[in-house]
């Protein structure tokens, strides 16, 4: 059964809706900049992929804008959107799954922060939303999603895993129609986390760069409708995409280092094409886990070349966390749609901040500026803390 | 006995609960009806003052990867009843690394330990948080680090969504192994009691006794009056059908299947009344029964945990869907024992488990009074011996997901 996207939704740094977020990656925006979210005194890097003026919308119930998350407002604009486009009725045929990893911990750690300094705190309601859970209960609630909840929170790679999980209810016919994608916001908790692990780059990130110092934080949402592809044309539905399979493997080898040899990444990518019926050879895009850290970049580069052979040298690889940071539990969901962005617009995304070549990454990253290119098939790789490793092929839609 | 093509067995199950540590102590306290509710050391006066905490324990009994010595206690916990649940399973280590899998559910993770690291940063400022903790308080934390002390490559995903977590796990790990993408599965999970958690139910205003009465924990007893809190962690050996007839093992019990929805619910906040429940849960039924109305099941154990509201919610889908079957049902949970925690769930799977196997029907340990009104057997206080052939669970958390799923007895 082919499953196909149906409606997408974006926010992030390059802003609000997903036309922004196409505009932003063809033309090589960097949305990386001064962190203003919280006070920055004491980290070693005050960079940050900032979602600027977020504000509940006036479409949003009072009920819900009372307690809602950071988290949970970033991931009810982006699925408005998707909803909207799709034109999705609700019903207890369709689900819901959602990636993410902090949840409400923005106001929760501000809470305990004041609770601890005997401040004054701030509405009891902000627990509320703590659970990541919340997020895909109150779409759930606005967008009529009575069939199969999930919440998936494998750190960086919950998104990809999101859709992978709803593209598998729909072949198990437990739904026709998933609402689904990934959501983070930005937190002093995980901030603070990658700053001592001295993991933070002090200026935007410079994902393969021979200079590359580490990530930058970023915060948003990707939302999407997956639908079975007969129920999507018997409705008239615009079709984005094809979700073609997704691959999922785990390291077994450290909580944050990732495997020397790599394979577990590969083993990744070798699963979802095999899923998908892709040939390594079909391969016209990745879009890459590319965080800029020293250890990432270049193993996934040794992964990509064990997955392509020779040609992986033809094949363009480039990082859009260098425009809109790393999002964590919404990377894998927003990388996704970074793919649709270019099957659909026949353009590659560049790699930006990519100054200096590092002689053991040395494939086509396209550094700086977009690349017009009209492509069919594009894989997306996720890399979570933890190895669990998690590989996503979409394909053009004739 | 044929199994359904789709189901999936349970070999193995591992437990570390408020009222023993291990399928047996857990088992023969809960059919003894005894409680892990006691005194907590405070000197706090307002509720809570009970809780259902787990014992002290040697995890290092059971783990032997290094990996560990720097692991948090949630993850501890998770992977110690891996363990158990492997060996229960009498499963052997020659199994293809990348065949087997792992699903955990949890609502909050390490909590107690994000706290500890909150307060430092707090504190003491940014440049002195450690830096180990950190990757310790992902969600997936407990999942990785299995995956490291096993050596399993395969699928790896974690759950978290509030009080169906330790469900959702189960569901997903069936999901997993029906679409080949693991032969065997670890699936359960696992959450702490803390503080912190206990400010946000105080918040909720769920605690037992804040709204008056006395404090204690009776799930569906005529004068319950809130939650109290426990902690704990299971997992369960979820394997396809010809996994367990190649190797010629015996089953506990099978996970037919389950049905995932949502009913609807205030904001933030649990289902009222869910009328919306009966349609899943009666395809459900007929899908792994067949269709005949009057079709029950033998046990239902419920998430019931003394709250007015979920518990008076779930007899009444309960009694929707069943109806005139509902007399002969027996009806529990296992709530009274361990208290309610979001992965509770995963405990009450290995108990379900445990009943079809015994035929057994876990005690309301501190069921006083009855509803009178509700058409169920409501288990007594004490065990009960009874043939069971199948199974269900159903379970509802704030904001309004929830979960069943059917289990039937093994040859």
């Amino acid at each position: 059964m082919r499953v196909v996207i149906t409606g997408a939704g974006s926010i992030n740094a390059l802003g609000v809706g997903t036309a922004a977020f196409a505009d932003g990656l063809r033309h090589g925006r960097c949305g990386i900049g001064a962190l203003s979210l919280f006070d920055a005194a004491g980290y070693r890097s005050a960079c940050a992929a900032e979602v600027r003026s977020l504000a509940s919308p006036a479409w949003l119930p009072k009920a819900i804008a009372r307690r809602a998350s950071r988290s949970d407002l970033l991931a009810l604009i982006a699925a408005r959107e998707a909803v909207d486009a799709a034109r999705l009725a609700g019903g207890t045929d369709v689900g819901i799954v959602i990636g993410a990893t902090t949840g409400g911990m923005f106001g929760s750690e501000e809470q305990y922060r004041r609770r601890l300094g005997h401040l004054q705190p701030l509405r009891r309601s902000v627990m509320a939303a703590t659970p990541v859970s919340t997020s895909a209960d109150v779409l759930a609630r606005l967008f009529g999603c009575q069939g199969p909840r999930l919440t998936v929170s494998t750190a960086c790679s919950s998104g990809g895993n999101a859709l992978g999980i709803a593209a598998d209810w729909i072949r198990a016919g437990r739904a026709t129609a998933v609402l689904c994608g990934g959501v983070d916001s930005l937190c002093r908790m995980t901030f603070s986390g990658f700053n001592a692990l001295q993991a933070l780059d002090t200026v935007p990130c410079r994902p393969f760069d021979r200079d590359r110092a580490g990530l930058s934080l970023g915060e948003g949402a990707a939302m999407f409708v997956l639908e079975d592809t007969e129920r999507a044309q018997a409705r008239g539905a615009t079709v984005l995409a094809e979700f073609m399979g997704y691959g999922v493997s785990a390291d077994a080898h450290h909580i944050t280092q990732p495997r020397p040899d790599a394979a577990g990444a590969l083993r990744a990518m070798q699963r979802a094409l095999q899923e998908s019926g892709v040939a390594p050879e079909e391969i016209d895009y990745v879009n890459a886990h590319g965080t800029a850290t020293p250890l990432n970049d270049v193993l996934e580069t040794r992964a990509l070349k064990a997955l392509l052979g020779p040609r992986a040298y033809d094949v363009p690889v480039s990082s859009t966390k260098s425009m809109v940071g790393h999002c964590l539990g919404a990377a894998g969901a927003i990388e996704a749609l970074a793919c649709v962005v270019a099957l659909r617009g026949g353009f590659v995304p560049p790699t930006v901040n990519l100054k200096h070549a590092d002689p053991e990454c040395d494939l086509d990253y396209v550094p700086g500026h977009s690349r017009a290119r009209s492509i069919r098939t594009a894989l997306s790789n996720s890399y979570g803390f933890g190895g669990n490793n998690t590989s996503v092929v979409l394909r053009a839609w004739q | 006995m044929d199994a359904t093509p789709q189901s999936v067995a349970v070999t193995g199950l591992g437990v570390i609960s408020p009222i023993g540590i291990g399928r047996d102590a857990f088992w023969s306290a809960l059919c003894a009806g005894q409680s892990g509710i006691a005194p907590l050391a405070t000197t706090e006066a307002r509720v809570p003052r009970l809780a259902a905490r787990i014992p002290e324990f040697a995890a290092r009994h059971f783990i032997r990867s290094s990996h560990l010595r720097r692991a948090d206690g949630l993850s501890r916990s998770i992977v110690c009843a891996a363990r158990m649940a492997l060996a229960d399973a009498g499963l052997p280590h020659a199994l293809p690394p990348e065949r087997l899998g792992i699903v955990v559910g949890s609502a909050l993770g390490d909590v107690a330990e994000s706290a500890q690291y909150l307060a430092r940063l707090f504190t003491k400022g940014p440049s002195l948080v450690s830096p180990m903790m950190f990757p310790n308080l992902v969600l997936n934390a407990p999942a990785s680090y299995a995956a490291m002390e096993l050596g399993c490559t395969g699928a790896n995903l974690t759950v978290s969504h509030g009080e169906i977590s330790g469900e959702q796990a189960i569901a997903l790990g069936c999901d997993l192994i029906r679409a080949g993408r693991a032969d065997v599965v670890l699936a359960g999970g696992g959450d702490q009691f803390a503080e912190i958690v206990v400010a946000a139910y105080r918040d909720y205003r769920a605690l037992s006794s804040q709204r008056g009465g006395p404090e204690w924990c009776s799930p569906y007893d005529v004068d319950r009056n809130g939650i109290i809190l426990g902690e704990g962690a299971a997992m369960l050996v979820l394997e396809s059908a010809q996994h367990v007839r190649r190797r010629a093992a015996t089953a506990y019990a099978e996970l037919v299947d389950y049905v995932s929805f949502g009913v609807p619910a205030p904001a933030y906040d649990w289902p009222l009344r869910a009328p919306a429940a009966a349609g899943p849960l009666r395809e459900l039924i007929a899908r792994c029964l067949g269709s005949s109305t009057d079709t029950g099941v033998d046990v239902v154990c419920g998430s019931a945990n003394s709250s007015r509201r979920l518990d008076a919610c779930e007899i009444d889908v309960l009694a929707r869907v069943f109806g005139e079957a509902a007399p002969r049902m027996a009806l529990t949970s296992i709530k009274g024992a361990i208290g309610e925690f979001g992965a509770a769930g995963a405990l009450s799977a290995v108990a379900t488990c445990l009943a079809l196997r015994e035929a057994i029907v876990p005690p309301l340990c501190n069921l006083t009074r009855a509803p009178t009104d509700a058409p169920f057997r409501f288990a007594v206080p004490r065990a009960e011996r009874r043939p069971l052939q199948t199974g269900l669970m159903l379970s509802m958390a704030r904001g309004g997901g929830s979960i069943a799923l059917l289990f039937r007895r093994s040859a």
